[in-house]
């Protein structure tokens, strides 16, 4: 058998290969089920095995020393620990071989802790397993090879996913220390989730006053480039140098010319909510147009004046028709859509010379309403609804907009839904307005090549669709609304100005919190969303503080697992809010009692008394599970690291490594990992910031050489492996007729080895001889094979 | 199920290093328990599995080899794992004309968050190779 | 087409117009439906409870036969025989439960392969049928009466394949051809009480009147029905309701083949409206 294919031996100046064979007790981890004593007589009579050892704790001080000493005394030239995962301490090992001035790559690790002792009860079946795992290890490492380790040079350019608060205390944190950063953020500004919320639990501040500041340093860092508005298109390259293509969105308006003066938005005819509306004169609604996306008619309705009380219109703002036609003007002029005509009748009598005509044309911009100077032109919603909870928002109601006044970069963008010019062609009023000449309509969408060292993943959370969860009767029932559509409701710049308002615009009396919706529930999402238990408490307090109202919080139990929440809790409980331990099981809205009428009626199981219980209120908050964004998938597969169970990215490591993933150079921080409140995830952006900037600092990283090696004697030049290597590390030399493996490319699967026809390819550190070795060891037949 | 109840396969496992040995470790840490037959060997990526070393494993003495990778679209390489999803049933027909039964190779996929999905797989397969019964040795093959 | 079809006891006993109208609505889009051959009852939904194993042997004493005769549907228009029906083909894929059940059956020389489709009338007219076909067959629409659809608990729990568990919309699919307006009805999906109403009486009114008190409150006509349980249940105790809750004006709960066949064409004494324990007599006038 060929043991020595491409590999020099490490093996002492007479050739001599000398194992040195270490088990660890990990304490009782080990020990208690894998008879350690028994193990070393195993290991001390396999072949090149020099000497057998047990340790209590092999990773400590002493451990490390113990083999350290013995590759002195003993002259070992291979180590074998019987210990842990390699993925836990294979480094360590290794480490302190090199110290003791062997090659680390000579070095290897036998699992009897994870894949042995741990996984079963059986004594002596888990020695028995434990002693095949070591006696594979000895008959492997005999073959190894001193192997030196790879150094890339690390670019100190950062890229980070997501302009949320975990995004944005990174990019802050790396930007400070010097290093560049390039912030990308697929909505028109950064701020993310905390940006929507009007105060933050359990200390009750304003989200915009701890965030803005933090918002606005970050886009006038000189370090930091902010890319808003855009998204990662792909990603290629390895740890210290990727190549990122960002894929720059149709904003329509250019950042580099726009001063943010928000003349644009100010003058933008189309609105953006409500998304039906109606428009009748004298209580006659008129049917004038549907709108494209909903399917929901627009009515609009003037209320005609009598032509007697016509008045100059600055002094009576009567809300009559004047027939000034200076809707009709925008409707045709502007607009383009014709949906208007003022009709001059002369045959008639004088009070009605004038008339308006409507026609199917309308497009529902809503253009006509904002130029009525009286007010006769009154925007309603189809459904007779003064609060459109669904559809509120909280920057300018308009279809060139910014997602709040705070927004950073101050830049507009065009929303091609409801803009006029991007349905009909017309209006443009926005490009004629504006003073920098910013606004372009043809603005094509833009890819643009950055390079950079490490990545960062702050790609935060999406809600649970509440939709098709139709027993909570969100979307069905007006007043049954979402956590994050409370937080706008709350907030003073949303479209109530803060007030906290039924549907058909006054204030609830009663307002049940239903806590765990998708989340802890094996129909939608096992997990425990974390933060929901806290924004109830939060909405129960706001709720009371700005109305006159009975709460009823509907939870599981109460979650309060962090600094100052449990006394947040309590404070709540004083706060008059009723609790009720009981998951809901739905919300109807058809009484079946005299006090449940016109209410919607929360039904649970009541926990503590025993009881179903029906509760009417006013107004319905659901607190929706957080899950893992749309497309997390797509990007994890862009960026090579995993994504778990519920589709979160996955950590390295749950404990020793939350911000580190399976791929070099790239970590994730925030909500994109599990859900995670504003503590967490600022506290895992500044980690990750931490572990970015010392992989920086240190300038080179480390490769492990598990590299393909060609033995070009071998090579036939059939090619096969060239198409299976996914990073086109090989190719072919046309001259010599061989492949040829650029090792700066290679990642090392190992995938062109097994397929090679010749044996012509190997991996370093899983050389065919190593693994065919290493099976010989496992299935016994060590002894048999070495005395041939 | 011809097998005697107290026949102890061993099998053999070849673990992708990034989502089935992180997997075979959750189970570990997790302390799920399973049938402590098979013998894991730690490697880049399923791709590495060249199906002359499965046929080296069953030649040597192995009962039947587990082969665990990423599930598909998850590979840390891309797509080593497509590359072995053509070769396992290729391999399997090779198994068949050297008289040993394809259900004695097996592919999985086993994501690193799936410690419990590891410990269900090899126990499965272990009580299926079980009901096999011992490989008969059948000399160099490999 | 033809299918195999189960009535189950009910169908013969307490709803001899369910069966009725299903006969002649199937008949008018084309579906012949032949009667299984010495079909015995299915054992309902408290047997399983009691004894899993007894509870499937019986039943699948039907899917047996079934399975001779060579159909691959078994249709049935009662919720309770549906999910009975097909609850033990679903248990004849466990091997423990198959051995135990097919040894009973063996002893009356019969065998099940697991080879047979249960299937609900309502979704047959739904899917095989589907609503362009039923409307063809509509000759006097049922223009201005208002519907709410009952589904009841059992028809798509736990078997979700057929439609959401939650909020199913089968029937108001097949009806809504007949020019009736298809209520909102979110108590679709809502227990009639089953047994019970014999057991627990307190707890069936209550569960009946939440039924009835929302069609009520979706100002509904009539409560159109697919199981005859679910139609004793809402409607024999409505009396009983309006002595606990406040309950005076009685609403009628008619089988939705009835209001399917009435708009095909049929009468009201075709379809037994005169069966109905609350007659609706503004059909009966409309239909006479």
């Amino acid at each position: 058998m060929d043991t020595s294919k491409g590999n020099g031996h490490g093996a002492s100046s007479n050739g001599e290969i000398r194992v040195g064979v270490y088990v660890c007790h990990c304490g009782t981890n080990i020990a208690a089920t894998v008879d350690v004593a028994e193990v070393v007589r195993f290991a001390e009579g396999l072949p090149n095995v020099a000497v057998a050892k047990d340790y209590q704790f092999m990773c400590s001080e002493p451990g490390q020393e113990l083999i350290q000493q013995d590759i002195t005394e003993h002259k070992l030239n291979r180590v074998v620990v019987a210990a842990c995962s390699p993925l836990m301490h294979e480094p360590t090992f290794r480490r302190a071989c090199a110290e003791a001035g062997l090659n680390p790559f000579l070095f290897q690790m036998a699992n009897i802790r994870e894949q042995c002792s741990w996984v079963t009860t059986d004594k002596p079946r888990a020695t028995e397993k434990a002693k095949h795992i070591v006696r594979a290890a000895v008959s492997r490492v005999a073959l190894h090879a001193e192997l030196q380790v790879r150094e890339v040079p690390v670019n100190e350019r950062v890229l980070i996913i997501g302009g949320g608060i975990a995004g944005i205390e990174a990019a802050l944190q790396i930007a400070d220390a010097g290093k560049p950063v390039i912030l990308v953020e697929r909505e028109p500004s950064i701020g993310g989730r905390m940006a929507t919320f009007d105060k933050t639990f359990p200390t009750l501040d304003c989200a915009a006053c701890i965030l803005t500041p933090k918002m606005v340093s970050a886009g006038q860092h000189r370090n930091i480039d902010i890319r808003s508005y855009a998204e990662v298109a792909s990603v290629s390259g390895h740890v210290g140098q990727f190549q990122v293509s960002i894929r720059r969105n149709r904003r329509y308006v250019d950042d580099k010319k726009c001063n943010g003066c928000g003349l644009c938005y100010q003058e933008c005819p189309a609105i953006v909510s409500p998304k039906s509306r109606k428009v009748s004169i004298e209580g006659q609604p008129y049917f004038v147009g549907s709108y494209a996306e909903g399917g929901e008619a627009r009515k609009v309705t003037i209320r005609q004046g009598d032509r007697e009380r016509r008045k100059p219109i600055k002094d009576t703002p009567t809300g009559d028709c004047i027939f000034c036609g200076k809707c009709a003007t925008a409707c045709s002029e502007v607009v383009g859509a014709h949906a208007i005509v003022l009709r001059r009748d002369e045959s008639a009598e004088a009070g009605k010379q004038r008339s308006l005509e409507f026609n199917g044309n309308c497009i529902g911009c809503g253009a006509c309403v904002r130029e009525c100077p009286t007010g006769a032109l009154t925007v309603t919603d189809a459904q007779d609804r003064q609060v459109l909870h669904h559809e509120m928002m909280l920057g300018p109601n308009k279809a060139i907009r910014v997602p709040t006044l705070q927004a950073v970069p101050n830049v507009p963008f065009i929303d091609e839904e409801t803009c006029i010019h991007f349905r009909n062609g017309g209006c443009g009023h926005c490009a004629e307005v504006c003073p920098q000449e910013a606004i372009s309509y043809d603005m094509e969408e833009a890819i643009e090549e950055v390079e950079v060292g490490s990545i960062l993943v702050a790609t935060g959370f999406d809600t649970i669709d509440l939709a098709p969860m139709v027993q909570y009767g969100w979307g069905r029932y007006d007043n049954v609304i979402s956590g994050l559509e409370f937080e706008i409701l709350c907030h003073a710049s949303g479209s109530t100005g803060g007030k906290i308002l039924k549907a058909d615009g006054t204030p609830p009396k009663s307002v049940a919190i239903l806590h765990c919706i998708g989340s802890r529930d094996e129909h939608y999402h096992e997990h425990c969303s974390r933060v929901c238990c806290m924004y109830s408490l939060k909405f129960a307090h706001l709720v009371r503080e700005k109305v006159e109202c009975d709460v009823y919080e509907f939870y599981i139990d109460i979650r309060a697992g962090g600094k100052g929440y449990e006394e947040f809790y309590k404070r709540l409980m004083r706060e008059d809010v009723t609790f009720i331990r009981g998951k809901a099981a739905e919300v109807t809205n058809w009484p079946m009692s005299p006090e449940e009428e016109g209410k919607l009626v929360v039904k649970a199981e009541d926990t503590l008394l025993g009881q179903i219980r029906r509760v009417p209120v006013d107004m319905v908050i659901l607190s929706p599970a957080l899950q893992a964004r749309e497309g997390a998938q797509t990007l994890a597969q862009t960026l090579g690291i995993g994504c778990g169970g519920e589709g979160f990215f996955l950590e390295r490591h749950p404990k020793l490594a939350p911000v580190q993933t399976a791929a070099d150079g790239v970590y994730v921080a925030g909500a994109c990992q599990s859900p995670k409140d504003i503590p967490d995830s600022v506290a895992q952006g500044a980690a990750a910031a931490a572990n970015i900037l010392s992989l920086i600092d240190k300038g080179t990283f480390s490769i492990e050489p598990v590299v393909a090696v060609i033995d070009e004697t071998l090579c036939g030049g059939c090619r096969t492996c060239i198409n299976m290597c996914p990073y086109s590390a090989l190719s072919a030399d046309e001259e010599r007729n061989v492949a040829v493996c650029e090792s700066a490319l290679c990642k090392g699967c190992g995938t062109c080895v097994a397929t090679c026809p010749a044996g012509a390819i190997q991996q370093q550190g899983y050389t065919d001889a190593q693994i065919r070795a290493e099976l010989e060891g496992a299935l016994g037949r060590l002894a048999a094979s070495s005395a041939e | 199920m011809s097998a005697s109840a107290d026949f102890e396969p061993t099998i053999i496992g070849f673990l992708c290093r990034w989502c089935s040995y992180t997997g075979a470790d959750l189970a570990g840490t997790s302390r799920v328990k399973y049938p402590p037959n098979m013998i894991p060997l730690k490697v880049m990526c399923s791709g590495r599995v060249d199906p002359s070393l499965v046929l080296k494993a069953l030649a040597d003495g192995a009962d039947g080899v587990l082969i665990l990778g990423c599930h598909p679209g998850d590979c840390h390489y891309h797509e080593g794992n497509h590359k072995t999803m053509r070769r396992v049933p290729m391999l399997k027909s090779v198994l068949q004309q050297y008289g040993i039964d394809p259900a004695r190779v097996r592919l999985e996929w086993v994501s690193a968050s799936e410690g419990d999905r590891f410990a269900e797989v090899v126990h499965d397969f272990t009580e299926e190779i079980r009901a096999l019964g011992p490989q008969k040795r059948v000399e160099s093959v490999a | 087409m033809n299918y195999l079809f189960y009535p189950g006891c009910a169908l013969e006993a307490s709803s001899p117009h369910y069966y009725k109208s299903c006969r002649l609505s199937c008949e008018k889009v084309g579906i012949q439906l032949d009667e299984l051959e010495d079909w015995t009852c299915c054992g309902a939904t408290a047997y399983v409870g009691t004894d899993e194993v007894k509870a499937t042997a019986y039943s699948a004493r039907n899917l047996a036969l079934a399975e001779r005769a060579g159909a691959t549907d078994l249709v049935t228009a009662c919720n309770a025989c549906y999910i009975t029906l097909r609850k033990s083909d679903k248990f004849f894929t466990n091997e423990t439960m198959r051995h135990d059940a097919s040894e009973a059956l063996q002893a009356a020389g019969l065998a099940y392969d697991g080879t047979v489709r249960v299937r609900h009338i309502a979704e047959v007219l739904l899917n095989d049928v589907g609503p362009a076909r039923i409307k063809e067959s509509i000759t006097t629409p049922l223009d201005g009466l208002k519907v709410a659809c009952y589904h009841g608990c059992l028809l798509t729990r736990p078997f979700t394949d057929i439609g959401d568990p939650e909020q199913p919309d089968i029937m108001d699919r097949v009806l809504a051809p007949t020019g009736a307006e298809m209520v909102d009805f979110p108590a679709t999906a809502k227990c009639c009480g089953g047994m019970l109403m014999t057991t627990r009486r307190e707890v069936g009114l209550a569960l009946v009147y939440e039924i009835l008190s929302c069609a009520r409150a979706m100002k509904a006509d009539v409560v159109a029905v697919a199981c005859p349980l679910c139609s004793v249940n809402l409607e024999a105790y409505q009396d009983a309701i309006g002595q606990v809750y406040d309950w005076d004006r009685p609403m009628p709960i008619v089988l939705f083949t009835q209001l399917l066949a009435l708009a095909q064409g049929a009468s009201a004494e075709d379809v037994g409206l005169d069966q109905c324990m609350i007659r609706p007599e503004f059909l009966m006038e409309r239909f006479a």
